[in-house]
């Protein structure tokens, strides 16, 4: 019998997260504050963080002692097993290997709670009792309210009103762990009065959610803010994803030649990368593949097109040229992973030619998403989709290449509790082609009458 | 600014899924999502499936437009030291 699932005991799980700052082959420019002009420093961070986790935020020692209550509260569902995709392989008919880490496997069903655990341990450590954030969807809210629940730290969590009103599942999750969920704008805060005030039915968006979630920490010396993605020390504790799946690979004898992963503020694809992209830097040869939304259909491009033209990203992606596009200014055209909220570390790597960001609409990504569910049983959530279609891309090269390639990739979630995105792509309501003049006129139609904004 | 329920009315062929979000949206949520302006990913979402630049330039003012068109997104940290600033200066007017 071939091996499918690759495991590693409890008492093999890596001790220390890996923090890839020790190692960037150049270094990179600290953030400054926009009041001051000058390089963030611990205080400016400490209303909203602990002191503890602000001095990871800014480490640069190669290996961080996990904390063994940390410890003690991943094994429940860590190590994550390592799965070869044989299915999907034969599905795709090409010569490829798949490895897929399974982060669904957590109680949540993502790899959020990686670091919502870490951050609650911290913020307990240093006497904090209440945790604030703020959440679109609800995928990092609810993350947040299981690890909360476990340290026994409050939690408050400030959901974007239209998901709140349209996803149920999440918040009833957050509520089940204890967590207090509020849909925003909400009267608890001056920046939601104000809006409210303004639009008593306003659908909310994340930027107030998270002027909610700020306002709700800032001067309350037992209350704190946490942020799910894009940061150095959520990034450090999501590299326990890929040194798992370092260890287990050496079990089995196998490197990846490509590894992948989706990249929205860039965690999730850290935490599977960062340990590989060290022995990038080192001298292993293998690709780096970050996987982030567009929304251009498949038909208008050609086989490998939509990745960045350049390493620094300052090309354009295609589809607004095909589009008979004039001119925009560039922070408007660009919109790749420089410009919506990408992670800084995941940025610099592409900047360096480390990593490699391709991009994939909508449409391709839930039908790759849908022959996975058909053939490897688990439906992904709709954002681990852009990575699988990037494997579908990756091997169909392998096939035209003629090469053989193992590829590794992180399964950072299952999508039972986002079956409504399912719904919406099969029954067609996603928009899936250029819209015709007479669509398009009837679609604007419908919202002549709204407010300007 | 536009309501929940305006937005829930949006056309069926003018839903996307919004990637900062994590689930879908209509095209009337991008419109607002910054406040007074819409989305910074609007066009990068929108253009393949319909022109809607064109449609920014008209429903816009000129001044609206332009301050759409220059506005850059903050990297994260920024967003949050400004913010943590407006919090802390809201507080000590009370």
């Amino acid at each position: 019998m071939e091996q499918t699932k690759v495991v590693l005991a409890d008492n093999e799980i890596p001790r220390q997260w890996y923090n890839i700052l020790s190692d960037m082959p150049t270094p990179m420019s600290p953030p400054l504050h926009p009041g001051t002009g000058k390089p963030v420093g611990p205080e400016d961070l400490a209303p909203v963080f602990p002191m503890n986790l602000i001095e990871q935020e800014v480490a640069t020692d190669r290996w961080i002692n996990i904390p063994e209550p940390v410890l003690e509260k991943y094994l429940i569902w860590r190590p994550t097993p390592l799965i070869r995709a044989r299915n999907f392989e034969k599905l795709l008919g090409a010569p490829v290997k798949i490895y897929y880490k399974y982060e669904g496997a957590s109680p949540p069903g993502s790899h959020k709670p990686n670091t919502a655990i870490a951050q609650a341990y911290y913020n307990k450590a240093f006497g904090i009792k209440r945790l604030s954030t703020e959440t679109g969807a609800g995928q990092w809210g609810s993350a947040l309210s299981m690890a909360c629940a476990m340290f026994g730290l409050e939690c408050r969590v400030f959901m974007v009103r239209i998901s709140y009103e349209q996803k149920p599942y999440r918040r009833l999750m957050m509520a089940t762990w204890g967590t207090e969920c509020i849909p925003s704008p909400s009267d608890r805060t001056r920046a939601g009065r104000k809006i409210l005030s303004e639009s008593p039915d306003s659908p909310g968006s994340l930027g107030i959610a998270i002027s909610e979630a700020i306002e709700d920490a800032v001067g309350n010396k037992d209350s704190r803010y946490s942020l799910g993605s894009v940061l150095n020390h959520v990034l450090l504790h999501q590299t326990v994803i890929g040194l798992e799946a370092h260890k287990q690979l050496a079990k089995i004898d196998v490197y990846p030649d490509v590894v992948m992963g989706c990249a929205g503020g860039g965690s999730n694809f850290a935490g599977l990368s960062l340990p590989f992209v060290r022995d990038k830097i080192h001298g292993k040869k293998l690709s780096v593949v970050a996987a982030e939304p567009a929304s251009c259909p498949t038909l208008t491009r050609g086989p490998f097109a939509y990745d960045f033209g350049d390493t620094a990203m300052t090309t354009p992606l295609l589809p607004m040229h095909t589009l008979g596009h004039d001119f925009l200014p560039e922070s408007i055209h660009a919109g790749g992973l420089r410009y919506h909220g990408m992670a800084p570390i995941v940025s610099h790597l592409v900047k360096e030619g480390i990593v490699e960001a391709r991009a994939y609409d909508q449409i391709e990504t839930f039908t790759a998403g849908v022959k996975w569910a058909r053939s490897e049983g688990v439906i992904p959530a709709p954002e681990t989709n852009h990575v699988i279609a990037a494997v579908v891309q990756e091997a169909e090269r392998a096939k035209q290449e003629g090469k053989e390639k193992v590829i590794l990739f992180n399964f950072s979630g299952h999508g039972i509790i986002d079956l409504s995105a399912y719904d919406a792509f099969l029954s067609g309501k996603l928009t899936q082609h250029k819209l015709t003049d007479e669509e398009i006129e009837r679609a604007l139609k419908s919202i002549e009458g709204f407010p300007k904004p | 600014m536009i309501s929940s329920e305006q937005c829930s009315k949006t056309s069926e062929g003018l839903w996307i899924r919004c990637p900062r979000l994590g689930g879908e949206a209509p095209f009337t949520y991008c419109m607002q999502e910054a406040g007074d302006l819409p989305c910074h990913r609007i066009i990068v979402c929108w253009q393949a499936f319909f022109p809607v630049e064109a449609y920014l330039r008209k429903k816009l003012s000129p001044q609206k437009w332009d301050e759409f068109a220059d506005k850059k997104p903050k990297e994260k940290i920024t967003s949050l030291l400004e913010l943590i600033e407006e919090a802390k200066s809201k507080g000590d007017e009370e």
